[in-house]
């Protein structure tokens, strides 16, 4: 068992009459690069708080290096956060916001200035140390909260949406250089996103939170080929879904029916057991279509093409397999020729083992 | 094309000023120059005896005791506007316009009135002696007609001018600052010596200038709290003015305060180095 260095163990938080953490049991293992992913309003950045400390839990426990920390204040945790709006100083300069956890932990004046320089060397902005803040980009902004988080050696690296302010091509340095920092340092991070390319290209484990709960906790690679419930196979990445019944489970397959009767099979799933309803679901980028049936043991279904968008490298294709079951996919275009029409007909095909199976859920 | 709308409309600001700012001030500085005849107009001679005059040394103890009140009553907004500001604008939470309403409330009566309002509580024979030092010494104590009378009624009239810059200083300050401290291993008083107080430096330069130049000025309150001991010079002008009718003289009595206020002000700004903050 790795050690745990983060623990919250069924916390509720509730603000007025809404909850916006409920109930959720979460570890974090030491050295790891984790991220919390969910739309807004889903209790990441709550979870943040609560570890941070700007926010007391009314339920549960949470735990810094398996010590009961909830109901000390922030800054008698060993964790320090990059803001969201980086919450620079603005009355000090460089040296002074990246110096001000150390002055208030009493470190002597000397070393100060060897970890300020070390860490602002860290984060490749060096040069800088008497600007003030207000004068910086928002790419060196960043960089300095960085820095200042980093040069206290925290237990834990919090990181509220740190990236949601620049611009794309800076984000997707940033998000490298993240890794990078986070490799050399072996600090645990914690990264609060809603970009699911942030968090899976990131992270080694990525927790999908949804209305105050964690949907699923997994590695990136997982989270996205083996998606935990519906909610997730959805806001990941974009997915089809078809609604079927299993009819009988046999050595890690699947046979599951739809409702015309047609059979496909699929991975086994824990809760997908004989007779349960699901839903079948498969990425666009899985499926292909042909003009003949396949006879390789691929999955296939007959389809009408409803809509085809040519979008240069691909085209996206609208099918009906069914009244009202409409699913999406994307084609190579490989071939200049090979095109299908709105209107025709085709087959859909995909592997056994692309399909997900997932727990209808009531609606 | 659009700058002469913008122009449109600073003019009646800038005609205000003029009207009832710069033409009265020129006035006051003409008069100044000139001496009053013996039936109270104004002379026609171009003179600086006025200033002459008002150089007296006589006039020494008047000016610094109006600054020292100037000074204790600002100290004292200082220190009992601040933590109300703080308690306002970082716990007032959705009771805060209320609470602003409730400071501004004794704006809504007269000064005068409320002025008045204080002889009647510190007088000899007024509430605070009757019920609390009489019974408690036996005796009454006189407060009126005293230093402290007047520093108290400067204070209690002025305390609004100092809390509300400051409380809008400390409003403007972003919340994620205060987090960021403690997050950063910061304790609340050093949150509030290393983050909270230069943040709102802004608002106290402004709260000891709103308090500062209209105590330094004042003359109703040391007119009906103070005594012949607690002479201001603002006292000292408006006598002049209305007792003596030599206006010209009360002309460069006023010039010369003025001049010396702006000299002050002009220090302070630079010492505190905050002229980029008020730009």
């Amino acid at each position: 068992m790795e050690e745990l260095v983060v623990e919250l163990v069924g916390v509720t938080k509730r603000f007025d009459r809404v909850t916006a953490v409920d109930n959720v049991t979460l570890q974090i293992r030491r050295g790891e690069f984790f991220s919390l992913l969910g739309p807004s309003g889903c209790g990441k950045t709550t979870s943040l708080r609560l570890v941070a400390g700007f926010e007391e839990p009314d339920q549960g426990e949470i735990r810094l290096d398996g010590k009961p920390v909830q109901s000390l204040p922030p800054y008698r945790r060993r964790v320090n956060t990059v803001f969201q709006s980086y919450a620079l100083f603005p009355h000090l300069n460089v040296y002074d916001n990246v110096a001000f956890g150390l002055r208030r932990s009493s470190v002597p004046e000397a070393e100060i200035q060897t970890r300020v320089s070390q860490a602002l060397e860290l984060v490749r902005l060096p040069d800088l140390l008497a600007r003030r803040t207000t004068e910086l980009s928002g790419g060196q902004q960043q960089r300095v909260a960085l820095a200042r988080a980093l040069v206290n050696q925290p237990q834990v690296l919090l990181l509220d949406e740190p990236m949601s302010a620049l611009d794309p091509k800076l984000r997707r340095d940033m998000r490298t250089e993240l890794k990078r920092l986070q490799k050399d340092l072996g600090i645990t991070f914690v990264l609060v996103t809603h970009d699911q390319e942030e968090a899976l290209s990131t992270s080694d484990r990525v927790a999908v939170m949804n209305a105050g709960k964690v949907e699923q906790v997994d590695a990136p690679r997982a989270i996205y080929e083996r998606p935990a419930t519906r909610f997730v196979a959805d806001f990941i990445g974009t997915a089809n879904f078809l609604p079927a019944t299993v009819r009988a489970v046999n050595n890690g397959r699947s046979t599951v029916v739809l409702a015309d009767g047609v059979s496909l099979v699929a991975p086994s799933a824990e809760k997908a057991p004989v007779g349960a309803r699901v839903e079948l679901s498969v990425r666009p980028e899985r499926l292909w279509l042909t003009r003949e049936p396949g006879s390789n043991g691929s999955n296939c279904l007959p389809a009408r093409v409803v809509e085809c968008t040519y979008m240069g490298p691909v085209t996206r294709y609208t099918v009906e397999v069914a009244e009202g079951v409409r699913l999406t996919t994307e084609q190579q275009n490989q071939d200049v020729v090979d095109g299908y029409q709105a209107g025709e007909s085709v087959f859909l095909q995909w592997r056994p083992t692309s399909g997900t199976l997932l727990p209808a859920e009531a609606r | 094309m659009k700058q002469r709308t913008a122009w449109l409309l600073v003019l009646p600001m800038v005609g205000w000023l003029v009207f009832f700012y710069l033409l009265p001030l020129g006035a006051v500085a003409l008069q100044s120059f000139h001496l009053v005849t013996p039936d109270y107009e104004i002379g026609k001679e171009l003179t600086l005896e006025n200033y002459r005059r008002a150089m007296n040394p006589d006039y020494y103890p008047v000016l610094l005791r109006s600054a020292s009140y100037a000074a204790a009553t600002t100290l004292a907004c200082l220190v009992l506007g601040y933590p109300l500001a703080y308690f306002i604008a970082l716990h007032g939470g959705r009771h805060k316009s209320l609470f602003l309403l409730l400071l501004m409330l004794p704006f809504w009566t007269s000064y005068l009135v409320r002025t008045y309002c204080w002889m009647t509580l510190l007088q000899t024979e007024g509430l605070i002696n009757t019920v609390l030092f009489e019974p408690w010494l036996g005796r009454p104590l006189d407060m009126l007609a005293t230093d402290g009378s007047v520093i108290l009624g400067l204070t209690y009239g002025f305390l609004p001018f100092a809390t509300l810059p400051i409380s809008v200083a400390l409003e403007r300050i972003d919340r994620s600052l205060l987090e960021a401290s403690a997050d950063l291993g910061g304790s609340p008083l050093s949150t509030f010596l290393k983050v909270v107080l230069p943040l709102s430096r802004p608002g106290v330069i402004a709260a000891t200038l709103l308090t500062f130049v209209p105590a330094m000025g004042d003359f109703v309150t040391p007119e009906l709290l103070g005594g012949p001991s607690t002479i201001t010079i603002g006292q000292a002008i408006q006598e002049q003015y209305l007792q003596l009718f030599d206006w010209p003289f009360g002309a460069a009595l006023a010039l010369l305060l003025m001049v010396l206020m702006l000299i002050g002000i002009a220090l302070y700004l630079r010492l505190s180095g905050s002229e980029r903050v008020l730009a």
